[in-house]
């Protein structure tokens, strides 16, 4: 009786994958973390949840079968499409003199990098987001961070760069490039990122 | 604290076109186009993606793109996937991204929307929905 029991609770994937609608696999996250996937039904509850790398879940409607590939098997099935996957963007990060929008002589010499950066990606685009450290409200420091960037825009643009390519946002003091109490100076928090996708 | 010259607020003002994109194209071969409102656009690297555009790979073709919050996205063959609402919020980096794959196969590595709201990165397929949190994944419908 156990042996029929398990064999048909074997079955059932199998005469499933017959019709198999959606298959999704887990590969290694590019940060070390494998992250995670929930598979819902169409009525929005929660079927399963893959979170193990190489592991790869056959979905149709109420039931999901889990099966592990392993990470090598993961890279190597999926070769070609994860060869599509476009070159990870790159961020380059400003700093300004004191007091001062002007980038400091270091920064200057990135706009070069940047450009150069920019002819390596066909079909670049822009990211440019100002930061600020925590001095200030923070209505005020979203204002003043994408006034920053803005500076940075315009003379990114005096020096050539397409303008159809590029996002201009302000993340005030959102995202501290050096944990700092509230109301803290910081050079190392006042800046531009430019990430080129 | 200086006064800002007109220069850096043009700068910002002649950036806003672009905000209706919300991802491009980075490379495409063989059969690799967007359909948008009844028209079938072939895509090449730097084409625009909006809301609502849907990708669709022929036989031998395959594109990859990368969208505003860096959702990477690669497409293989015989891919048919809508992108169907898409927010995103670039002072926060929150937002919702809510695709739809008809069929096909797409590799994708989330972005900031799904690193920061581990419910707003969605793949909806015919059967099923798929939540995306913080992963590399391969999505393949049959």
């Amino acid at each position: 009786m156990m042996w029929r029991l398990s064999l048909s609770w074997l079955a059932a994937p199998l005469l499933l994958a017959g019709c198999a609608l959606s298959q999704v696999a887990l590969g290694p996250g590019e940060n070390g973390e494998a992250g995670s996937v929930a598979v819902l039904n169409a009525a929005g509850t929660e079927v399963a949840v893959v979170d193990k790398v190489g592991a790869v879940a056959s979905v149709s409607g109420a039931s999901a079968s889990i099966k592990t590939m392993g990470s090598a098997a993961f890279d190597a099935k999926y070769a070609d499409l994860l060869a599509g996957l476009p070159t990870p963007p790159r961020t380059f990060v400003l700093y300004f003199k004191e007091n001062s929008v002007e980038p400091t002589e270091e920064s200057q010499a990135l706009m070069a990098e940047i450009f150069a950066e920019i002819k390596k990606r066909p079909g670049a685009d822009l990211e440019i987001t100002g930061h600020t450290d925590t001095v200030g409200s923070e209505e005020v420091n979203d204002a003043f961070s994408l006034r920053r960037a803005a500076e940075i825009t315009s003379y990114l643009f005096s020096q050539g760069l397409d303008k159809t390519i590029v996002r201009i946002a302000g993340r005030g003091e959102r995202e501290l490039r050096e944990q700092t109490p509230d109301e803290t100076p910081s050079a190392i928090n006042r800046r531009v990122e430019v990430t080129v996708r | 604290m200086r006064v800002f010259g007109t220069g850096a607020i043009l700068a910002v003002a002649l950036a806003q076109p672009a905000w209706a994109d919300i991802g491009r194209i980075k490379l495409a071969s063989g059969a690799a186009s967007i359909e948008r409102d009844g028209k079938v656009l072939p895509v090449k690297p730097g084409f625009v993606i909006e809301t609502g555009d849907t990708l669709v790979i022929g036989a031998r073709g395959k594109a990859g793109a990368t969208f505003i919050d860096n959702t990477r996205l690669s497409a293989g063959p015989g891919t048919r996937m809508t992108f169907r609402s898409f927010d995103y919020n670039d002072t926060t980096q929150q937002g919702r991204f809510v695709s739809f794959l008809k069929k096909g196969v797409v590799a994708i590595i989330s972005g900031r929307i799904a690193r920061n709201d581990a419910q707003a990165m969605r793949v909806e397929t015919p059967k099923n929905v798929y939540v995306i949190r913080r992963a590399r994944v391969v999505l393949n419908v049959k």
